[in-house]
């Protein structure tokens, strides 16, 4: 008795059945050998939706910021009719509602977090047993996942709060307001928001975190800083990871004197401090935070280049990848599919690592006064509590305090992260 | 994107010489003069001989039946495997499937479509798997590559699969690290079967298993075999492996083909000296069928610098004496390889010079003061060579070889051993039939007709 | 079956360390260049204000620019004035500094004194502490002891430098009053005005560097540590140690002789390349913060006030022996560590 609704193409699939005549589960499943491969080949044009869907998302981003970076330096903004009508032109950029002011970095981070969504997130989805694996390892560190509950939400504050938000406006009327627990002499402030009580100027809930010497409130600066640390993490470990592996795979595969220029180059820049480049491009060009992504990005990457290229050196070698080519894969599917993934591990981690340095590099900058002057940011407002230490201790120790937790976070996850994803963890002979 | 010509493959030349004639009707697999050279880069001074792994080799593979291919590790079976199938390129040398198809000519398009039809079971289980995909994945990996897009399809080809090799179904969203080394081999085979081939060919399919899983998997491979019809091809250097499941062996020494034939003739009636070098090692559970395996003398040559003629004969226990000379085989053996340890650079001065000063220290003296008969004597012992080798001329070239060695002449010594040349070292040869069908022939002198006449010699 | 000649080797090992002197060579000649080419297109300050006022009062703008260059001895073809440059930097002409109204190597020379007096001390502690917590942790696995070493380390690694020495002074400084908030450079100097060994060293001068040391020594102990605890605990792994443990050996020969002596190889390139680099870059921010009139702030201040020779004179510095550094670092590595050979990658 052949199963009902058996839609196998070619026919009879193997029907198995059990003592008592009725069909197996099994009975319907498609086999091996009765492959249309004509069919299939015909099929294979089509594209998948999730593809399509990514591809057309990265040319409108990727072709957003080309067109924005070089309207910037052209003499003439191009009048654009369609954007006219959702825009305002504000001194030279166009400003859309909501996300507002579109600069070249709205794009960098706009590409920042497709990336992340495509090839962070919908394989961690997929591969769902692989990634509970994971978490569980990771779990085990309690610091680490306070770590990243302190990260999630400065993520989501950062991104939020500054669409509701102004930026911090200076209002000296309002300077040296204590934080709203704290009470200061109230000689200090110009005139005390709230209440004074003998003889000391007490906190407010309108500026819960206090204001700087120009009035500025403190946690709107803050909320602005988180916003700007996770542009710069993110953004620079992103064109990181982009270049270290191009270069790193390019390496590994091409072997011979390639490998040898590469790997020279990347000595060279290692050796050079990144600091000083940066330095070097302010007293040149002036600061802005565009400027030090970009630099980040385009100079920090010699040390993940290294890590990509010898793990791919060694993972080429693996029967799988040998594997994977005799069913007739080319090589760069074979590198996307196998050769990637398990690089990846080792490219996160190092990453973890690289994102609180990048964030202390701008703090540290921006604090010498040699960073973004539009921008508010940790760094400065510290910088900006340095004269008055001894009247106003809140205005540097505040933001300070939310740099230090949220590098320290970075940390606590990379090295959790380390041990989750160790190789040798995964496969349990080993 | 295809970067190889980043990786500095070589084109793969079809050789004119081989035409599609002598390849039999039911041949589906066929390679004719196969070579495949590695640039050993590990020259002195960076000069690069290349390593020979794969040196011209030919045969059929029959439809339906298992070739199995042997020999000891190193001796190039792996990267034939890996270069018959196109997945390392060929020097030179060309190979027809069922028997006018030239896959060394194959484009990638078409190279890739042939895929479906040849497929390989690789050796490390632990490594032959992508460790962070699940064996469901893996398995099914070929359709996919393959054009199957549908993964629902595909998922039910990968539980079907896992049935047919003895898993159940539900292990599919596991990983890899989660089985056992025969499990995997059974996900190896799965893999392999994906695409529904004609042929596999198996890389030591059960080298890395216990003993007790290894008979198993073969005969699981044998089920498989004959439920659809496969034509397999086994490389093992096991050969017990080899004649539990083969119907065909052929045996490789050096990146050569030595021997060929249905396994049971094969191993009983042997004709080249190596195969009955290695029917004879392996091991036989009954102690009174025990006889001593035929201990192989002589060092292993380099790949890269094989021996002259036939390659085997610098180890050979058969190997042909020169006309002029009838010793007792195993002195001549034994005479033969000291000489080529002299030519190919083993016995140097320095090794002179280290026996001599070994002397000098038991006997208390200074090195330059060691009497040169002394010394004689201890290199004649060194290499374990006889006083008297029933033929006077051989004698005195002896001593005056030792003697040359002596004062660290080593050129000058291997010169007064010339007389022992065999023409084993300087004809190399070609396969010949053996037994009573044509289907069995062996690559050696004495079974050629010039040296028919010699006595054969009886190894134990 | 050839032996290589032993001669074949020592090649191989004299030629390595000359191919490092070479490459180090090569690195700072490309960083020279990739300097020069960068001053070039500086837009130097005095000459835009020198342009923009002959524009004002109508003359030519151009003229006004080559003039001053001819001035101040900016002509020539690009190629000449890049062989003189490179001729200047080898002779030790480096510029000469507007800001300091002195030549660029006296700045350096008065300010490098500065950022030694905390830097060595810094470098010494952060080694000697590091290294002996770092092996401590690594022989007392998962102690509790360890876990606080764990702890500091990444503290340490974490804290913001700059930050860190703000909070410290005003609790120091300003709320205990152990340590003076204003950095006196007096203190360490004679009436000319010159340092003195007695003023260095004076109790004084020792008070207003402690801060600024600690600083230093947290941010860079920490990596140290690190690195120190994972280093041994390979060794402390190892079966080589298992046996001589079995055999009876007691637990200090093990630690001196068998877990010092191989961990100490690494650790001392690491000394060497990577803590340097720490050091120059927080020195920056801790001269910043604390007023030290070292290298950090010279080259602060040299980038405020657009002095372009200063600038690139107190980069130089850092950036040079970061090279030394490195190569002292491949070529302890590699001559010390005995499984390493010559030549073959891979």
């Amino acid at each position: 008795m052949s199963a009902d609704g058996d839609d196998a193409p070619g026919g009879d699939s193997g029907v198995r059945t059990d003592g008592a005549g009725e069909d197996v589960v099994s009975s319907n499943r498609r086999t091996f050998e009765d492959i249309d491969w004509t069919a299939i080949e015909a099929d294979s044009r089509r594209v998948p939706p999730l593809t399509a869907l990514w591809w057309g998302l990265l040319t409108v981003l990727v072709s957003g910021l080309l067109f924005d970076a070089y309207w910037r330096f052209a003499p003439e903004i191009p009048d654009v009719p369609v954007l006219g009508l959702l825009a305002r032109e504000t001194g030279g950029a166009f400003s859309f509602p909501v996300v507002g002011v579109i600069t070249p970095l709205t794009w960098l981070y706009a590409l920042t977090l497709l990336f992340v969504v495509f090839k962070a997130i919908v394989p961690l989805v997929r591969d769902r047993r692989m990634t509970m694996y994971y978490w569980r390892e990771f779990r085990k560190n309690r610091l680490a996942v306070l770590s990243l509950v302190w990260l999630a939400v400065i993520f989501a504050i950062g991104t939020v709060g500054p669409l509701f938000l102004n930026t911090p406006k200076v209002a000296p009327l309002e300077a040296y307001q204590p934080p709203v627990f704290m009470s200061v002499d109230s000689g200090v402030p110009v005139s005390c928001v709230g209440e004074t009580i003998n003889g000391r100027c007490h906190g407010t809930w309108e500026h819960p975190f206090g204001t700087t010497a120009q009035g500025k409130d403190i946690l709107v600066s803050v909320i602005y800083g988180m916003k700007i640390s996770m542009q710069v993490g993110l953004i620079g470990s992103f064109l990181v990871i982009l270049v270290a592996s191009a270069v790193g795979l390019l390496a590994a595969y091409s072997r011979g004197w390639m490998d040898e220029i590469l790997m020279r180059y990347v000595d060279i820049q290692i050796t050079f401090p990144t600091f000083f480049l940066y330095l070097l491009v302010t007293f040149m060009f002036g600061g802005s935070l565009f400027n030090m992504i970009v630099i980040f990005g385009l100079f920090g990457w010699g040390g993940i280049a290294r890590i990509v290229r010898s793990e791919a050196l060694q993972r080429r070698e693996e029967e799988y990848v040998l594997a994977s080519e005799n069913t007739g894969a080319g090589t760069w599917s074979v590198i996307r599919r196998h050769l990637l993934p398990n690089v990846s591990n080792s490219v996160i981690t190092a990453v973890s690592l690289l994102i609180p340095s990048l964030i202390l590099f701008e703090a540290a900058l921006a604090f010498l006064g040699l960073g973004d002057p539009t921008i508010p940011s940790w760094g400065e407002v510290i910088a900006s509590g340095r004269r008055d230490l001894d009247r106003a201790v809140w205005i540097s120790t505040l933001p300070g305090i939310f740099l230090f937790f949220t590098i320290l976070a970075f940390n606590f996850v990379g090295d959790a992260l380390r041990d989750a994803l160790d190789p040798r963890n995964v496969g349990g002979e080993s | 994107m295809n970067l190889d010509f980043l990786r500095g493959r070589k084109e793969s030349a079809t050789d004119e010489d081989h035409r599609v004639d002598d390849i039999p009707e039911d041949a589906i697999f066929s390679v004719r003069g196969l070579q495949k050279y590695f640039d050993s880069g590990s020259g002195f001074l960076g000069e690069s001989t290349p390593v020979r792994a794969v040196d011209g080799v030919s045969f059929d593979v029959r439809e339906g039946e298992t070739l199995g291919i042997v020999g000891e590790s190193g001796c190039g079976k792996s990267t034939l495997a890996q270069t018959m199938i196109r997945l390392q390129e060929p020097t030179a040398g060309s190979v027809y499937w069922k028997g006018d198809q030239d896959v060394t000519g194959f484009d990638d398009a078409r190279l890739k479509r042939w895929r479906r039809e040849i497929q390989m079971m690789f050796q490390d289980p632990s490594s032959s798997f992508d460790p962070r995909m699940s064996i469901g994945d893996s398995i099914t990996e070929p359709l996919r590559v393959q054009g199957l897009r549908e993964s629902a399809h595909r998922r039910e080809i990968a539980e079907d699969l896992l049935e047919r090799v003895g898993m159940s179904a539900g292990h599919i969203d596991a990983y890899p690290h989660e089985f056992s080394g025969g499990q995997k081999q059974r996900i190896a085979l799965a893999r392999a079967l994906a695409v529904n081939p004609d042929m596999i060919v198996a890389d030591e399919p059960v080298s890395a298993l216990d003993v007790s899983i290894q008979s198993e998997v073969l005969g699981l491979i044998d089920r498989l075999q004959e439920e659809f019809g496969l034509t397999m091809c086994i490389i093992s250097h096991d050969l017990g492996v080899i004649r539990e499941v083969c119907d065909r062996v052929a045996v490789m020494y050096l990146g050569e083909i030595v021997e060929i034939g249905p396994t049971e003739e094969v191993f009983t009636s042997t004709a080249h000296p190596y195969t009955k070098a290695l029917v004879s090692s392996i091991p036989v559970p009954d102690p009174t069928q025990r006889g001593d395996g035929i201990e192989l003398h002589g060092d292993v040559p380099d790949p890269s610098n094989p021996p002259t003629g036939c390659r085997f004969h610098t180890r050979c226990p058969a190997v042909v004496q020169p006309s002029e000379l009838d010793l007792d085989q195993q002195t001549y053996v034994r005479l033969l390889q000291f000489t080529k340890r002299l030519t190919r650079g083993i016995v140097t001065e320095e090794s002179v010079e280290g026996v001599r000063e070994l002397l000098a220290e038991q006997q208390g003296i200074d090195p330059s003061d060691v009497p040169r008969e002394d010394l004689v004597e201890e290199l004649r012992e060194e290499d374990d060579l006889p006083e008297r080798t029933g033929s006077t001329r051989v004698d005195s070239a002896l001593r005056d070889a030792l003697a040359e060695l002596a004062d660290g002449n080593v050129a000058a010594a291997a010169d007064e051993l010339s007389l022992l040349a065999t023409p084993c070292a300087s004809e190399a040869p070609e396969a010949v039939d053996v037994g009573e069908t044509d289907d069995h022939t062996a690559s050696c002198l004495r079974l050629t007709s010039d040296y028919e006449s010699v006595e054969a010699v009886e190894l134990e | 079956m050839q032996q290589p000649q032993w001669w074949w080797c020592a090649v191989k090992k004299w030629g390595y360390l000359v191919s490092r002197l070479l490459w180090a060579g090569v690195a700072t000649w490309v960083i020279l260049t990739i300097t020069f080419v960068l001053m070039e297109f500086t837009p130097n300050a005095q000459y835009a204000q020198l342009q923009f006022s002959a524009a004002q009062s109508g003359g030519d703008p151009e003229q006004a620019l080559e003039t001053a260059k001819r001035l101040r001895g900016d002509t020539g073809t690009l190629w000449a004035q890049y062989t003189e440059f490179l001729s200047n930097i080898v002779s030790g002409n480096w510029g000469w500094s507007t800001y300091r109204s002195q030549p660029v190597t006296e700045a350096l020379a008065t300010a490098i004194p500065w950022s030694m007096m905390y830097g060595v001390p810094s470098l010494i502690i952060s080694t000697v502490l590091g290294m002996t917590i770092g092996l401590y942790s690594a022989l007392n696995q998962y102690s509790r002891e360890d876990y606080a070493a764990t702890l500091f380390a990444f503290m340490g690694i974490s804290i913001p430098n700059f930050w860190f020495a703000i909070i410290l002074l005003v609790f120091f400084g300003t709320v205990l009053n152990w340590v003076p908030i204003l950095f006196d450079t007096g203190v360490a100097q004679n009436a000319a005005g010159n340092l003195t060994l007695g003023g260095v060293f004076s109790l004084a001068n020792l008070r207003q560097l402690i801060l600024p040391v600690v600083v230093l020594t947290t941010g860079s102990i920490a990596s140290l540590m690190r690195y120190s605890r994972a280093e041994a605990l390979e060794y402390v792994e190892a079966d080589f140690v298992k046996t001589a443990r079995a055999k009876g050996v007691s637990d200090r020969m093990i630690v001196l002789k068998h877990i010092l002596r191989p961990a100490s190889i690494p650790l001392a390139t690491l000394l060497v390349g990577d803590l340097l680099g720490i050091i120059f870059v927080g020195s920056y921010l801790v001269e910043v913060v604390f007023g030290i009139p070292g290298l950090g702030t010279l080259s602060y201040n040299a980038i405020i006030n657009q002095d372009t020779a200063l600038v690139f004179g107190t980069i130089f510095v850092p950036t040079f022996i970061a090279i030394v550094g490195n190569l002292a670092q491949d070529l302890s590595y590699a001559y010390l560590d005995p499984r390493i050979s010559f030549g073959d990658d891979e």
